[in-house]
């Protein structure tokens, strides 16, 4: 193994907050026993199991693909499974449920508002109204290039722990639904971009966003939502511009560029 | 359910005599039996009927957010000094009013600049224009993306490209004023 | 309790759920659908797939050798009806995601790139670079998005199919769920019920699997007396990272890589694989590319001759994918660059990972027909949780996925179908039986003395080792008499959290109870079957097929105590009579005969 053997006993600090009883979160600190390759996720597991069942979080596929288990690991937004006690050694480790978010229980947050704003994007793809080629489109490897980077979001909601204008603008679409929506603007076989662009363009839609830039700091996946938002303003301020210059001739459905 | 779309089914249907599709139907006899059949558990914290259980707490985001993360800070830096350039613009713009007030104002104008305050506010802006100028060139490539092939040109070419306009402006600027005044 | 009238309830938010929910929305766009799961869809376990999805397209390649491919690879022991209808409408769905924007890998020219997969005679797997399965998910779920018809239920989880004899027959007439996020019970009266769960890869230690493959629907089907059937099939994916279990794709080999023991040799050709292939140069069903089945079990026999690599988890063989150079596997396997880097600090450019088989999949499951019904009129299963008669005793990698799509569809036209010609009326009966049982449930809250995590560790330690890759009557025994045992603590297990809402103490303690019924299911069922066939193998005499007595399928149905009773069904032959099951070398000449003599049959567009 690459890594040094290293290990020990790491005092872990978690955000405990019970609804029916408690009125404010409180840490709560375990001892956890760990090795090199001791992920965040074991170290809740081992807790969950040997000191305390009512400690409550989410996860599943223990390989950052399935997006559940997003956490603050020292105030930084990050996926539980991924990072090692290692990285934090000697301790201690603080684990705090994704900021930004309504705690529904220890480390669980309420995903619904994220859920309801993806949705209103129409994050799916709008076929060509003359008649989808059969048996289906071509796509070359460069038109992918274009909007490939956007389609690997796994919706972790660590862009939206990272973001301040999530925190201070509650009804900001935030960095993942844009993300989604620039995807599928970019795909050369959606014509949706009509439909989409005004969702984006609005005051609660791309404009929150002040390039911060921490949402693709923050993103595991590399998928940078910052660019994509700059990008969707950018194609905003030009369909705006089109149609000051030209009205109704700039044809806001125009993909920005790259159609075949 | 409302708001079913209106198309017509596509494959074969038996004729449509069934109840509307309903989300829930929570009143009434049915209801009634429900409750009856409902022995809720003392001290089980089983949720009561279909009241929710929910209670969340919402975190409130400190007023310090801004010196929380180096991201942060260096972000507050870029903002904040936006108020340093506008100050300098304000000045400027003082000094062409008091160019056209005629010249006691203007007198008055470059003694104010002989002032520490305005000094320090010129060598401010400058340091602030520096800023914007590196995070501009900085923040470009994210917004500017040019495709060769199934790669994108790395962020290096475009912020070079950047540069090398702003010293064509810059040359063209010198040599257009120098122009000017020989 | 609250109680939800829709026409269909599908349970299980995964690739087969959302296929199925989409079915029943284009087909009757006038049906309500309620998609319960107990996470949100896009945490789902499909989203782990990484290989791709078989869909027989291009020159060279024909439905008769996907066909052929899926019955050899299944041992035989696949339903020849439902591979036929399965693989002449796999095509026809990777082109419906294409069509619902995946990101198919694709070639220079725009058209569709296949790669090759393990136990296929032709490069035929669909694939979106080494993530296929999380591509396929999101897009699913996002096109669902269009349907507002598709009501989704995020973190409710389902506790038992309701069934009811009202009227004279026994079918299903909705799900009992629970809310999690909300804190209460709440009965989804249906006119027919979908379920699409998942795997049962949890049961064991050693896996593949995400927390959530937890066997809850063939568990609440088999409550339901549905039978499962063929539960001893339990596939092992030979490339898994010991300790964790984290799967590196069979992709992997696809392009290119190989397995080599601590002495740095390609040791599958040992056992009947070979003749080695060149380096860099894959060879459909050769090698590396054999099936999931036989290279599992060259592992073992490389264990016992003490052939293997140490690591800190134990015994490992090595995955070398060295000479594919650096730019080939960052462009086609970037997720095990990352795995490798994240979890062992290797580089695969540079390094040779250590692999080692872990539990992958579940070949069986409810017992399902070609139209995904079960035998509980109302009640239809798809994906990993059904047993289709696909997958026989062994599945192909990459058909799954295609699986999800092909059935899943099925799946839920028929249940629409269903829903549209027998609705169900309100019932007071129903109600409040229900009311009673999900009160049952709720009082687990707080009770109990035996502690489940105890439990859970020693149900995966009995089957790793009695139903490992290698089993004997002994070992089988014994694992059937200590997972009833378990069974019996297990009544009183100790749920210490008394919280309403996101009490995953409780649900945890819910899914145990159905890992251990669908356990005792998989060794009852493993135990009866005295030959080796697929995945089950047997090293105590029984270590042939044995077709005379065993070329059936078993079931595995519930009795009054509990416990599994095991019969037998016939396995439908079509046109594929049993043959020795062949690769490498030995797989080439009969294979070609055959396809020189039999026509082909024509592909669909």
């Amino acid at each position: 193994m690459a890594h040094s053997e290293a290990g020990g006993v790491m005092t872990v600090e978690v955000q405990r907050y019970r609804p029916d009883v408690d009125d404010t979160p409180r840490l709560v600190s375990y001892e956890v026993p760990w090795t090199q390759d001791t992920s965040v996720l074991d170290a809740l597991n081992y807790i969950k199991d040997e000191l305390d069942s009512s400690i409550t979080f989410r996860w599943s596929c223990r390989m950052a693909i399935c997006g559940s288990c997003g956490f603050m690991l020292n105030g930084e937004p990050k996926l539980g499974c991924e990072q090692f006690l290692r990285t934090y050694a000697p301790g201690p480790l603080r684990i705090e449920p994704l900021a930004n978010h309504a705690v529904e229980r220890d480390l669980v947050v309420d995903l619904e508002p994220f859920m309801t704003k993806l949705a209103a994007v129409e994050p799916y793809l709008h076929p060509d109204p003359t008649g989808t080629p059969e048996p289906g489109n071509l796509q070359t490897p460069e038109q992918m290039t274009r909007y490939g980077q956007f389609a690997a979001c796994i919706n972790c909601m660590l862009c939206y722990a990272a973001c301040p204008q999530v925190g201070l603008a509650t009804d900001f679409l935030g960095p993942a639904a844009i993300t989604a929506a620039v995807r599928y603007n970019k795909d050369s076989r959606d014509f949706g971009n009509a439909q989409r662009l005004p969702l984006l363009d609005q005051e609660d839609g791309l404009w929150p966003c002040t390039f911060v830039g921490a949402c693709s700091t923050a993103c595991p996946k590399g998928v940078d939502p910052a660019a994509a938002i700059q990008q969707a303003k950018f194609a905003a301020t030009m369909d705006w511009a089109t149609e000051f210059v030209m009205p109704h001739h700039g044809a806001p459905g125009a993909k920005d560029g790259g159609h075949a | 359910m409302t708001g079913a779309p209106t198309s017509s089914p596509t494959g074969p249907r038996p004729e449509d005599t069934r109840p509307a599709p309903a989300r829930t139907l929570d009143v009434g006899r049915l209801a009634q039996a429900d409750r009856v059949a409902r022995r809720r558990e003392e001290g089980t914290g089983a949720g009561d009927g279909t009241v929710s259980q929910r209670n969340p707490y919402r975190p409130t985001m400190k007023r310090t957010w801004f010196l929380a993360t180096k991201e942060y800070r260096a972000y507050f830096l870029r903002e904040g000094a936006a108020v340093v350039v506008g100050l300098f613009v304000l000045n400027l713009m003082l000094g062409m009013v008091s160019i056209a007030a005629g010249l006691d104002s203007w007198t008055w104008w470059v003694d104010l600049q002989r002032n520490p305050f305005v000094l320090v506010l010129n060598v401010l802006a400058l340091a602030a224009a520096v800023l914007h100028t590196v995070s501009w060139d900085q923040l470009t490539p994210s917004i500017i993306k040019v495709q060769r092939g199934t790669r994108f040109l790395a962020d290096g070419w475009i912020i070079a490209q950047q540069v090398l306009l702003l010293v064509i402006f810059a040359a063209v600027m010198v040599a257009w004023l120098g122009g000017a005044w020989s | 309790m609250q109680t939800v009238r829709v026409d269909v309830a599908i349970v299980g938010g995964g690739g087969a759920g959302l296929r199925a929910a989409i079915a029943v929305a284009e087909r009757y766009p006038d049906l309500s659908i309620a998609l319960i799961s107990k996470v949100y869809p896009m945490r789902s376990h499909t989203v782990a797939a990484e290989g791709g999805s078989a869909g027989v397209v291009g020159e060279g390649d024909s439905l008769e050798k996907h066909f052929n491919d899926t019955v050899a690879g299944g041992d035989w022991l696949s339903d020849q009806d439902v591979v036929q209808y399965f693989v002449e409408h796999a095509t026809e769905e990777m082109y419906q995601l294409e069509k619902w924007g995946i990101p198919w890998s694709r070639r220079p020219d725009g058209h569709v790139n296949v790669r090759r997969f393990g136990g296929m005679s032709q490069p035929r797997t669909w694939f979106a670079a080494d993530k296929t399965g999380f591509y396929m998910l999101h897009s699913m779920f996002q096109t669902s998005l269009k349907y507002p018809q598709i009501v989704r239920y995020d973190e409710f989880f389902a506790l038992e199919v309701v069934t009811d004899d009202e009227g004279g027959t026994e079918r299903a007439r909705g799900v009992l769920a629970y809310t999690m996020r909300d804190g209460y019970p709440v009965l989804f009266e249906a006119g027919a019920v979908v379920i699409t769960t998942g795997g049962a890869g949890r049961i064991y230690g050693s896996n593949t699997n995400g927390a959530i493959c937890t066997a809850d629907g063939m568990g609440m089907a088999y409550r339901a007396g549905v039978p499962l059937r063929d539960m001893e099939f339990v596939q092992y994916h030979p490339t898994a990272l010991p300790g964790s279990g984290v799967l590196l794709t069979e992709g992997a080999r696809g392009e290119g890589g190989i397995l080599v023991n601590k002495d740095g040799y390609r040791y599958l050709q040992d056992y009947g694989l070979g003749p080695e292939t060149p380096l860099g140069h894959p060879e459909n069903k050769f090698m590396e590319l054999g099936p999931r089945d036989r290279v599992s079990q060259a592992y073992w026999h490389e264990l016992q001759k003490g052939r293997t690599l140490e690591t800190a988890h134990g015994p490992a063989v090595g995955l070398d994918l060295r000479h594919l150079g650096a730019a080939y596997i960052h462009e086609r396997l970037p997720l095990i660059v990352e795995l490798a880097e994240q979890y062992l600090g290797l580089d695969p450019v540079k390094d040779v990972i250590p692999v080692r088989p872990a539990v992958h999949y579940t070949m069986g499951g409810i017992r399902v027909g070609l139209d995904a019904s079960s035998s509980l009129p109302g009640l239809y299963a798809a994906g990993e949780c059904s047993s289709s008669g696909l997958h026989g005793a062994n599945r192909l990698g990459s058909n799954s996925l295609a699986e999800l799509c092909v059935l899943g569809k099925v799946a839920g036209e028929q249940a629409g179908a269903f829903a549209v010609l027998d609705p169900v009326r309100p019932s007071i009966g129903v109600r409040s039986r229900a009311a009673d049982v999900a009160d049952r449930y709720v009082a687990m809250m707080g009770a109990g003395t035996e502690d489940p995590a105890a439990i859970r560790r020693e149900m995966n330690a009995a089957m790793d080792a009695g139903l490992g890759i290698y089993r004997t009557g002994d070992g089988m025994r014994e694992a059937v008499s200590r997972i009833a045992a378990l069974q019996e603590r297990y009544a009183d297990v100790r749920v210490s959290d008394t919280c309403p809402v996101y009490n995953t103490d409780w649900t945890q303690a819910i899914e145990l109870g159905h890992m251990l019924d669908v356990a005792h299911a998989m060794a009852a069922s493993a135990l009866a079957r005295e030959e080796s066939r697929g995945a089950h193998q047997r090293l105590d005499g029984f270590d042939k097929r044995d077709d005379e007595r065993f070329l059936a399928h078993t079931l595995a149905t519930r009795d009054a105590q509990g416990h599994p009773v095991v019969s037998y069904e016939p396995v439908v032959i079509t046109t594929s009579q049993p043959a020795t099951r062949a690769y490498g070398a030995a797989g080439q000449a009969p294979g070609k005969a055959a396809t020189a003599e039999t026509p082909t049959i024509p592909k669909e567009a």
